[in-house]
């Protein structure tokens, strides 16, 4: 008669260190394992809970000495960012020890923006005053303790007009400025390379095509969007829109799509070669989106909005996945997401930058394999039972000061009842006398070529 | 010259055939109304006494064409200012080309739109101009041809006083010259090449070299080279196409860059697709793009000295011409070329010598500590060495003496623990110790009985050690507690000793070791059929198990002749075995694959046998239990248990072994055993004619009067009163059934001997069913499967019930129909006789609409099943309301969660793969934007649809490549 023993190896079954965990043999048998579907909603459930409950993504205030208008991130360094205030001050961040490195002093006016040379090494900045400074950036010492000190501008360009941003090219030594037109500077050059005007109207932003770095669109008080090609040294297209945007960004990882803050509470992302139709319009805001800034994983862009938050949109979602707020956070005029795409920064009227983690019940720092296991296995829960109505409950749950939450009902009243009034204008026509533009059409006027 | 033809000079008077263009004239329209115009409604309305044309007046028509005919026109003409009528008379005179016809065709067109005139006409244009020049006005055309060259703001009468003469002058130059139709073509082209402004000369022909030149006439041969010069000049001339003006040429160009760029940035596509494609993005660095030293000489090349030590450790190198590994080259140079001196060498040698001493007295020393060994190793070792010793002599077979001698001591050891018992604890002080038990906290004593179980554990071991060697090589480990019986039997009846245990099983379930078992039960145990099946399988094993005690007792006899020792068994062992193997098979039910396993334990198989009849009896007692209380007598239905399969192995089932061991039923009924003798017995009693049957089936009765044996007071087909026990009919379980009635009343305790054989006895009966001279007159065989079932289910309707439980579920579920016709007493007088017709109708109404709804119901065809269409509102929480997003069906959705996500479910690779998050990000990596690159775009691009297994676009620094990522 044979007896077969277990056999098992010591290898195995010991561990090396106290902190090493034991193999767990698992029996992957179904029948071992009933009621797969009511033990997993549960744990999706549970998830969903947890994931609120550690959902604490406030991380940092750098203060200033006045209102912050523009933010700029290194696109070399990590830990650099840049923010301009109403007071013609523009300070750089050692992000990591959250201390200020530099005060970059010399503008007469407020500034407008900045930017970060690709090289990380120097960052120009546009004041109202006119006028736009070349500033060195120096890394951040690794030792510790307050290192702030003051700089003054490397090299000086002055516009024609008061200058309203800037945005620095993604491969080359040039830079470009909103204001009178654009105007697109070179680091070795006193005049300007290129200068487009279109229209007589003053041009409130400009970004760079991250992907295509001769691209770049610029948005205007005349309500409009415009596309120009460095190649060419030619405008390319302009979209008018019913309202007025306040800032673009172009997708770093899809070189043809950019989204547009505009003044109506939403946001709307264009394919540039598709102009007479947004590709998605981004609601949530109840007052006007003063920027917006894409996450350099092209999957989500972050906006910050006149109605003191910041929301956080996937490319595709209609409406936000996450809100930021907090009790004293006013106006946000500024926001930017990291280079990592983990945190995001956003500056506002109350004199704060303030650093937000972009996942809100992400866990920082080292995780072990298995606590990334879980983690993920919770998002992939959540993710699979996202539709059902309890889980969808919890996971939607936000709490917003009373001011946003109030504006919200107004607003979906409004909605609503414009909505009625639509239905029962269809209702009482002649069938097809009411001609209903899609949302992604109604603001659109013309596309001038 | 066509932008201006809408424009229409306000000092030009409305042509009566031009009103309609004028009043859409946008500069007309803006002109402010005439005062009478405006001021006109200013009173109030008040009567007209004016005379007015009657109502039925009809005014001649006059058809337009015969109104002012040609002949008119030649007579009236001049008298309309301007007219075309005398002008072209001089214009057919001046020019050769303008005939009659073509003059009319002229007028005709003047009002459509002038771009297609002819280049005829725009000269006529001119001379128009110069004639009217006389009279003192402009006519429309001279307007035209004008502001066509001019600029568009307001140019005075003088300006164009000019044009007109300066077009006159160039006439008068160009007149007659053959090379005029050539001109005309040219000019036809012509735009401005200028900006437009006031002071700009009107561009209203060109001056040609050639012009020039015929103006000489006859003095042109004057010129000499020089007219060559000038012809080649005007042969060579192609005047350089005019830039469009600015803003539609920065349109063009805008448009020509828009779309340039679109098509260029749409090279990204591929990009953006796989990208949307891969369930996951990695963004990680380039870490083949960071430079590091993985070498020695490398690190050690890059190496400065920083702190304090190294500066000095370095400073100590340098001194010492170490530094670098030329330094050390030149210094072992140096070295070698020194000589040395024979103190040195002495000292060497002394050196080595003394190495060498030390070397060697520390490995004497270590071979001295590895001879010295603990005692445990002695022992060890030693047994090992008289084991080979044992070994060895059993295979040479020299040695025989010293083989046996060991045997000897072996054998010794063995009797000497046999008789002491040390090895059992079951010595007096032994068993009183473990009856002790759990508070035995003498260590001593623990001690002690713990040596004792491991001296019985050891000499099980020895016992075991030839078998093992002899029997079955191929045995590694053996299980002690089969061995335990061993050791109590004597030392050379290894296999004996253990089929006694079967022995001793089949004898307990003669004697029905565990009938006392039996609890009280009832329900589905209580049942006939059940009852009958479990006895047949009863019967069978009891058979088995007679069987197997006539072979045991053939076996003995047989084995007395011979001498005794385990090996001598070794041959029938297999045999009987073999001889076995139907009793284990009846008994376990499901063991058909122990015929494969030749080696199956005899005693497991018993232990097995044992487990199931004890099992059986369980049962059986249970159910007759039930059976006395209840005296209920319901025919069996073998199929429904037949059905059943499980533990219990139906009665069909075993249709072979049946046969087979009515065989040795025979067989053991022939030999002379213990066992052979009771069947006998029980023949007798079984067989007995039984009264019962001929008992009759009804009897009738009013009223119930007491139990009666085999029948059931119930009102049947025949009315009520006794009617005959299913079960009584047949007429072997009955006297079965009657004999242990009998049994369990007179002895409580437990079955007497006589009974179970009587239960042996009727199994192999029924076992030999086949054979006529044992089958009983009467037998189940006569209903049919019909009947039977019939009778089981005789009082209970239950198609009846389960309509009646579904119709009140149905009920309970339709929507509730309530209003005035419906409710009673509502809407109708007090005492009203008959129902009013509306009320009928609502409540007609009311009753289709619930038959609608009971006839949409899912289960409304189903006869036997209800589905439940309450809405249920804690599963509500489990389902969606609507169809999520990106699935195109119910079905689409449910299948895309049916697979679970969790480890329990999944193999590790699947579950990484399955929870693997959208994006992945190492920490601390600056993801740069992606960049374009024809290789990856051809790469993403040739990317199938669905890869193998979850790919991953690994983004590095910017590009994309495809593959898996290890996390």
């Amino acid at each position: 008669m044979k007896v077969k023993v277990i056999n098992r190896s010591e290898e195995a079954c010991t561990r090396t260190r106290s902190q090493d965990v034991l193999k767990v043999h698992r029996n992957l048998d179904p029948a071992l394992h009933p009621f797969e579907k009511a033990k997993e909603y549960t744990r999706a459930l549970n998830a969903a809970k947890l994931d609120r409950l550690f959902a604490r993504p406030f991380l940092a205030a750098f203060p200033h000495t006045d209102g912050i208008t523009c933010l700029a991130r290194s696109p070399a360094r990590l830990n650099c960012l840049l923010s301009g205030t109403a007071d013609g001050e523009v300070r750089l961040w050692d992000v990591a020890a959250r201390r200020c490195l530099r005060r970059l002093v010399g503008h007469a006016g407020a500034v407008t923006g900045v930017a970060v040379a690709p090289s990380g090494d120097v960052a120009v900045s546009a004041g109202a005053d006119g006028t736009a400074r070349l500033w060195r950036v120096p890394f951040a010492p690794f030792a510790g303790g307050p290192v702030e000190r003051d700089a003054s501008p490397v090299l000086q360009w002055t516009a024609r007009g008061g200058l309203r941003g800037v945005d620095h090219h993604w491969a080359r030594s040039q830079f470009a400025t909103a204001g009178v037109g654009v105007c697109v500077w070179d680091h070795a050059r006193s005049d300007p390379v290129h200068a487009f005007e279109w229209g007589a109207d003053t041009v409130a932003s400009v970004r760079f095509n991250p992907a295509e770095p001769d691209l770049l669109a610029s948005v205007g008080g005349d309500r409009s969007v415009a596309l120009y090609d460095l190649r060419s040294a030619t405008p390319l297209r302009k979209l008018v829109m019913q309202t007025k945007s306040n800032a673009l960004a172009w997708n770093p990882m899809e070189a043809f799509h950019f989204t547009l803050a505009s003044d109506d509470c939403n946001l709307y992302t264009y394919d540039m070669r598709r102009l007479d139709v947004a590709r998605c319009v981004h609601q949530d805001f109840v007052s006007a989106v003063m920027d917006v800034d894409y996450s350099p994983t092209g999957r989500e862009f972050v906006a910050g909005g006149y109605d003191r938050s910041l929301r956080i949109f996937a490319k595709h979602g209609g409406h936000s996945r996450e809100v930021y707020t907090t009790k004293r956070q006013q106006r946000v005029f500024a926001v930017r997401f990291s280079g990592d795409g983990t945190y995001v920064f956003s500056g506002s009227d109350d004199m704060n930058v303030r650093v937000w983690k972009a996942q809100a019940s992400q866990q920082l720092g080292v995780t072990l394999p298995r606590e990334r296991q879980k983690a993920a296995y919770g998002a992939a829960l959540i993710e699979r039972h996202k539709h059902l109505p309890e889980v969808r409950r919890v996971v939607g749950n936000r709490r917003t000061p009373t001011a946003i939450y109030k504006a919200t009902k107004t607003r979906r009243a409004v909605m609503d009842a414009e909505r009625r009034k639509l239905k029962n204008r269809i209702a009482h026509s002649k069938p097809g006398s009411v001609v209903v533009k899609p949302a992604r059409r109604r603001k659109i006027v013309e596309e001038l070529e | 010259m066509a932008k201006a033809g809408n424009w229409r000079g306000p000092r030009a008077p409305p042509k009566s055939n031009r009103e309609r263009e004028v009043e859409n004239d946008v500069f007309e329209a803006e002109d402010s109304e005439p005062e009478e115009e405006r001021l006109k409604n200013k009173y109030d309305r008040v009567d007209n006494y004016e005379y007015e044309m009657p109502s039925d007046f009809e005014d001649e028509e006059i058809d337009e064409d015969t109104a002012f005919t040609a002949e008119d026109n030649a007579l009236y003409g001049h008298m309309f200012e301007g007219g075309p009528s005398g002008e072209e008379g001089e214009e057919g005179e001046t020019t050769d080309d303008g005939s009659d016809a073509d003059g009319s065709d002229a007028d005709i067109n003047l009002d459509s739109d002038e771009e297609d005139a002819q280049s005829g006409h725009e000269l006529d244009d001119v001379f128009d101009a110069s004639s009217s020049e006389e009279e003192g006005k402009e006519s429309d055309d001279d307007v035209e041809a004008g502001t066509a060259r001019g600029s568009g703001s307001g140019s005075g009468q003088e300006d164009e006083e000019d044009d007109t003469a300066h077009a006159a002058l160039l006439a008068a130059v160009t007149e007659g010259a053959p090379g005029k139709k050539g001109r005309k073509e040219r000019r036809a082209v012509v735009t401005e090449a200028y900006p437009e402004a006031e002071h700009n000369m009107p561009n209203a022909g060109d001056l040609s070299v050639s012009d020039l030149l015929q103006g000489l006439g006859n003095a042109q041969t004057k010129l000499g080279k020089a007219r060559k010069t000038l012809l080649r000049m005007e042969a060579k001339e192609s005047a350089v196409a005019p830039p469009l003006p600015g803003l539609i040429r920065q349109r063009l160009e805008r448009k020509a860059g828009y779309e340039a760029a679109s098509k260029d940035v749409s090279k990204w596509r591929p990009l953006v697709k796989a990208n949307a494609a891969a369930p996951t993005i990695h963004f990680t660095s380039d870490k083949a793009a960071v430079h590091t030293t993985t070498t020695v000489a490398g690190l050690v090349d890059k190496h400065a000295p920083v702190t304090g030590m190294e500066a000095e450790v370095a400073a100590m190198l340098a001194r010492a011409g170490a530094h670098s590994d030329r330094a050390l080259a030149e210094s072992e140079q140096a070295l070698a070329a020194r000589e040395l001196t024979i103190e040195e060498l002495r000292e060497r040698q002394n050196r080595l010598a003394k190495t060498r001493a030390l070397l060697y007295y520390h490995e004497a020393k270590a071979k001295r500590l590895k001879k010295i060994k603990s005692k445990e190793y002695r022992r060890q070792m030693k047994r090992a060495d008289r084991r080979k010793a044992d070994k060895l002599g059993a295979e040479e077979g020299g040695d025989a003496a010293e083989a046996l001698v060991a045997a000897e001591e072996a054998e010794f050891a063995r009797a000497k623990e046999r008789l002491t018992l040390k090895h059992r604890n079951t010595s007096r002080w032994a068993r009183r110790a473990l009856k002790r038990g759990a508070n035995l906290t003498d260590d001593a004593t623990r001690a002690a009985l713990a040596e004792q179980l491991q001296l019985g554990q050891e000499l099980r071991r020895k016992v075991e050690r030839p078998d093992r060697g002899g029997a079955d090589g191929s045995d590694v480990s053996t299980s002690a507690s089969d061995e335990e019986e061993d050791s109590e039997e004597e030392g050379g009846e290894g296999r004996p000793a253990r089929r006694s245990k079967l022995h001793r099983t089949a004898l307990d379930i003669l004697e029905g070791g565990g009938d006392e078992a039996g609890a009280e039960a009832g329900g589905l145990l209580a049942l006939p059929f059940m009852k009958r099946a479990r006895e047949k399988q009863r019967a069978a094993a009891l058979q088995a198990a007679e069987r197997v005690l006539a072979e045991e007792e053939g076996r003995k006899a047989e084995g007395r002749a011979r001498t005794s020792g385990r090996l001598q068994f070794s041959g029938d062992g297999g045999a009987a075995a073999a001889s076995v193997r139907p009793v284990a098979a009846i008994a376990a039910g499901e063991d058909s694959d122990l015929e494969s396993d030749e080696d199956e334990d005899v005693e497991a198989k018993a232990a097995r046998l044992a487990r199931h009849l004890s099992a059986e009896r369980r049962e059986e007692g249970v159910a007759q239990a039930a059976a006395e209380t209840a005296d209920v007598r319901e025919p069996a239905t073998v199929q429904g248990r037949a059905g059943g399969g499980g533990g219990d192995p139906p009665a069909a089932g075993s249709a072979q072994p049946r046969q087979h061991s009515s065989a040795g039923f025979v067989a053991v009924a022939a030999g002379a055993g213990r066992a052979s003798t009771r069947p006998a017995v029980e023949r007798d009693d079984l067989f007995a004619p039984s009264t019962s049957a001929a008992a009759k089936t009804f009897l009738p009765s009013g009223s119930f009067a007491g139990a009666r044996k085999g029948y059931t007071f119930k009102k049947g087909p025949q009315g009520v009163g006794y009617y005959i026990d299913a079960a009584g009919e047949v007429p072997a379980p009955k006297a079965k059934g009657q004999v242990q009635q009998k049994r369990q009343q007179g002895q409580q305790t437990g079955p007497t001997k006589k009974a179970r054989s009587g239960d042996a006895g009727r199994a192999a009966q029924e076992a030999e069913l086949g054979d006529d001279s044992l089958k009983p007159a009467e037998s189940a065989a006569a209903y049919t499967q019909d009947d039977l079932i019939r009778m089981a289910f005789a009082n209970d309707d239950v198609a009846a019930e389960f309509a009646a439980e579904k119709a009140s579920e149905v009920e309970a579920e339709l929507p509730k129909v309530e209003g005035v016709g419906t409710l009673p007493g509502w809407g109708n007088w007090a005492g009203a006789q008959r129902e009013p017709a509306w009320m009928a109708a609502a409540r007609r109404k009311a009753e289709q609409q619930r038959a609608a709804a009971a006839a949409a119901r899912k289960d409304a065809k189903m006869q036997y099943v209800i589905l439940s269409e309450r809405w249920d509102k804690a599963a509500a929480k489990y389902r969606t309301a609507t169809l999520p997003f990106p699935y195109d069906s119910k079905e689409t959705y449910e299948r895309a969660r049916r697979q679970p996500l969790g480890k329990e479910y999944n193999t590790d690779a699947s579950f990484r793969d399955l929870t693997r998050p959208a994006v992945v990000k190492d920490a601390g990596v600056v993801i740069e934007p992606l960049r374009y690159t024809p290789d990856a775009a051809a790469a993403a691009a040739a990317a199938p649809k669905r890869a193998a297994k979850m790919p991953v676009n690994n983004v590095v620094g910017g590009r994309m490549s495809q593959g898996r990522l290890a996390k």
